[in-house]
């Protein structure tokens, strides 16, 4: 334990001496703040009104009706008179439009009340704030980055590991297993899946959608436990219970392989197609399940190594399972140039993401992501701040992830200990 | 050596691309029925079910899609024949909920021929309003699955007959009522939780695209209903033109920008070029694209046609130049940015090699140790890179053909999947894995060359 903190504290220090990195690091960490708060920042609702008489909080019952699957009545808080007010930063919201305003740069005079009012990054011909469709736009990529690359950690990690653990030859299972767990897997997905689908795909809100889903998983998980008791129960007989090979290695790398021979902005165009217009939710998934195989690649080869190191002999040594020496043991040891993978992977989504928006691939609202705004720019090339800030954004974005990779890649790297 | 690549080939490529085709066809499954696009497309108002019928058949729709298929003992084997999707996802939802499949059918069939004598154009007029009324209503009554809205439906129904004078209408609707009743009766649900396996054969609709791909059909564009092979012909030629002057460029730059950053590390050439290089990489091309277009220096509108006088090819080639730069630009600086960053890496890779070392001890001028040893040991990992180029040949650039408006792959590739065009979607997702594929196969062979210490076996 000891050991492994002094590792994490040495490439903490070398990552501190690369000033780019740090710097990139808080900006990171100030754009997350302002995805995390957009809905404070930029909101055509106050935070805190008191409204005839009343005291309320327009954005926190948002939150409540989003829970419980209702939908917020519009109201015109813009205009409404309120004996006491607290609104956001940037008091519009990129989804409404100015009715006054509309198709004014950053620099005209606008037609508002007082510099509070003021469209600071311009108006699109709509009348959509641009400041608050960038503060929106921060949210969407920071959370397709990262959350499609934790999708594809996640697999990666996991496939990457089996396959470079495992490797050919040591997973091993009795006979009448290697017939009863694939056999399962499809009992599984036709009892989990095929006959509850009418169930899942009707469920009326996201909590009953992820109830269905919940209740799926636990029928998957009781085939399973099935499976392996049976698996148990012929184990008695001498003949079932011979020992087989399962080349995972061979599986896995056929896999990644087969994800590796598209090109991957054509296999999420065509996941695209199928979709007809891709949710956020959806991007996600989609740019998680194609570059989960860089991931998968590094555990893979590093995983290839550390097995044969003494202390994984160790750890069988002492009688642990090989799934705990793998989980517990070995696939830790490896996770550190998975970091890199991941910085620089969610750069890769981020431009993604602003690609799609851009192709108008995408079902977020076109104002409010970063590619979209992009795209209004370029119908009209004479409006130069919907083309220059996303632009801008998406760059600082990026490159903030692609040097924080770098410092990553030269704190974890043992040849330039010094 | 042979034999490793005959391996390779046999025991990697052919299962690869088999499963990427299976993984992409399948996918296809949850499409939407293009049958209504493909004749609004080729008839236009004239389009009936005629029609839609004849091009069902054409695309063999009525097939099973693949070899075998698993379902539950509810489905009778020939379920698949049944391919509309207003009919077919009804049907499947009654089957979800009752398990009985000939009751079912019955009280489809019904529905449907109480549509037709509802369909019958009428000599007295004077039930006009009834019958359309309830034409909607049982066409909406095809539609529903659950139980209270069917009973409602039919009890509304029922009211409307009451007030006409043609009983016949009420007795179809009673008999209509008696099998929904007789489903409810018979049910057997539990069907549904006994799975099923069918063999389809080879009579299914992977097998005949499979067929069809190897003898290079690729079929006919939903869109323009023109065979997708001419069409892809016409569409590379741009993509491969704009591609390999872009590939080109990039290497011929890269390589030298990579060594001398290498050389001089750590000074100030070396920390100019890596900070540009740096901003290049994850400087989006598609925005720098626009910036260009927006401040004028870019003309918009894209490659005009040919005109017919031009002739030769470098003719024409030189008449769409002023229109090509910029494209080539954007196109060639995120590869510059990439080759010579990576280049770099390399070069730094080997100088720190006992070899060099040695080089240096024997006496040898920095220039011959550069030259000699480490810029051809630097050399080989950027080589191998060369076979990823393959499908980047042929595939463009998506975003940048749109922007520059140039007709190429990316931006057939774009139509397609906005048009649902599966034939050219399929096409063009398989010729470029098999690209990805065979280039993998040229790394190896390239690598095989340019390091005589590596000998394949395996």
């Amino acid at each position: 334990m000891q050991e492994q903190q002094s590792y994490w504290s040495y490439v903490k220090q070398q990552f501190r001496q690369n000033r780019r990195a740090v710097v990139s690091l808080y900006i990171v960490i100030f754009l997350s703040l302002i995805g995390f708060f957009a809905d404070f920042l930029a909101n055509d609702k106050p935070i805190i009104v008191k409204h005839q008489g009343q005291w309320q909080s327009p954005i926190f019952q948002y939150y409540g009706d989003l829970l419980n699957g209702k939908k917020t009545p519009f109201f015109d808080w813009q205009n409404a008179k309120c004996d006491f007010v607290i609104r956001p930063l940037i008091p519009y919201h990129p989804k409404r439009k100015d009715r006054i305003n509309r198709l004014k740069s950053p620099f005209s005079s606008q037609n508002v009340t007082s510099f509070r009012w003021r469209h600071w990054f311009g108006v699109s011909k709509d009348g959509h704030d641009i400041a608050a469709g960038m503060i929106h736009g921060t949210r969407i990529a920071l959370s397709v980055g990262i959350i499609a690359m934790l999708i594809a950690a996640f697999i990666g990690i996991l496939l990457g590991g089996l396959a470079g653990f495992f490797g050919d030859n040591q997973l091993k299972t009795s006979r009448i297993g290697g017939f009863i767990y694939p056999l399962f897997l499809i009992i599984a997905f036709f009892y989990g899946i095929y006959v509850r689908r009418y169930s899942i795909s009707d469920a009326s809100s996201t909590i009953s959608f992820i109830g269905q889903l919940f209740i799926s998983v636990l029928i998957i998980f009781a085939i399973f436990i099935i499976g392996w008791l049976l698996v148990r129960l012929f184990n008695f007989i001498p003949l079932f219970a011979k020992k087989i090979n399962i080349p995972l290695d061979i599986i896995i790398s056929r896999i990644i392989e087969v994800f590796n021979a598209i090109p991957t902005l054509v296999f999420i165009l065509a996941f695209v197609a199928l979709l007809q217009k891709a949710s956020i939710f959806n991007i996600m998934v989609i740019i998680g399940l194609v570059s989960w195989t860089a991931i998968a690649r590094f555990i893979r080869g590093e995983l290839l190594t550390v097995r044969s190191l003494p202390y994984i002999e160790a750890a069988h040594a002492l009688g642990f399972s090989k799934w705990r020496v793998m989980f517990r043991h070995a696939i830790p040891n490896a996770l550190s140039p998975v970091l890199i993978t991941l910085s620089f992977g969610i750069a890769a989504s981020i431009l993604l993401e602003a690609g799609l928006s851009f192709l108008n691939l995408s079902s977020t609202p076109i104002t409010m992501s970063w590619g979209g705004i992009l795209k209004l720019g370029r119908n009209s090339p004479d409006l130069w701040w919907l083309t220059l800030f996303p632009g801008l954004a998406i760059f600082i974005t990026v490159t903030c992830f692609n040097l924080i990779g770098e410092g990553l890649t030269d704190a974890l790297d043992p040849k330039l200990k010094k | 050596m042979l034999q490793y690549f005959l391996k390779r080939i046999f025991f990697l490529f052919i299962p690869t691309i088999l499963l990427v085709s299976v993984l992409i066809f399948l996918l296809s499954y949850s499409q939407a029925d293009p049958t209504h696009s493909i004749c609004a497309k080729e008839f236009g108002s004239l389009c009936n079910e005629v029609h839609k019928k004849r091009i069902r058949k054409e695309l063999r729709m009525d097939w099973p899609v693949f070899y075998f298929s698993i379902n539950s003992q509810v489905y009778p084997d020939t379920f698949h024949r049944i391919v509309e999707e207003t009919e077919q996802e009804p049907l499947d939802r009654l089957l979800n909920q009752y398990g009985n499949w000939d009751e079912i059918s019955a009280y489809h069939a019904a529905l449907k021929s109480y549509q037709v004598i509802l369909d019958r154009p009428k000599q007295d007029t004077s039930n006009h309003y009834v019958i359309s009324n309830l034409g909607s209503k049982v066409r909406r009554l095809t539609l529903q699955t659950k139980d209270s809205e069917i009973l409602h439906t039919l009890k509304y129904s029922k009211l409307l007959c009451k007030d006409s004078s043609q009983q016949f209408l009420l007795a179809g609707l009673n008999n209509i009522t008696r099998l929904y009743e007789n489903i409810k009766t018979t049910q057997t649900p539990h069907k549904n939780y006994i799975p099923a396996f069918h063999w389809h054969g080879s009579k299914n609709q992977y097998h005949r695209w499979l067929v069809n791909f190897i003898h290079l059909d690729f079929g006919k564009s939903y869109l323009s209903r023109l065979p997708v092979k001419t069409e892809i012909r016409e569409h590379t030629y741009w993509t491969i033109i704009l591609s390999a002057i872009s590939i080109i460029l990039a290497y011929l730059i890269a390589l030298p920008l990579g060594v001398i950053a290498a050389i001089k590390k750590g000074s100030r050439t070396d920390k100019l070029i890596n900070i540009i290089l740096f901003a290049l990489f994850s400087l989006p091309n598609f925005w720098l694209a626009t910036m260009l277009i927006i401040f004028g220096l870019a003309p918009a509108g894209g490659l005009p046609p040919f005109s017919s006088e031009l002739t030769g090819f470098w003719e024409k080639f030189f008449s769409q130049l002023q229109h090509l730069l910029l494209p080539i630009f954007c196109w060639t600086y995120p590869a510059l940015a990439f080759l010579s960053r990576q280049m770099r890496g390399s070069m730094l890779q080997v100088l720190q090699q006992d070899f060099v070392k040695t080089a240096r001890a024997k006496g040898l001028s920095n220039n011959v140790i550069i030259r000699k040893h480490v810029f051809r040991n630097a050399l080989i990992p950027i080589i191998t890179m060369f076979g990823g180029v393959l499908p980047r040949l042929f595939a463009g650039s998506i975003i940048l053909e749109i922007i520059f408006g140039i007709p190429g792959m990316g931006k057939y590739l774009f139509e397609a999947v906005n048009s649902h065009d599966f034939p050219v979607l399929f096409a063009i997702v398989m010729l470029l894995s098999i690209l990805t594929v065979v280039g993998y196969l040229i790394s190896d062979i390239l690598y095989a060359i340019s390091d005589p210490r590596i000998k394949f076996k395996k």
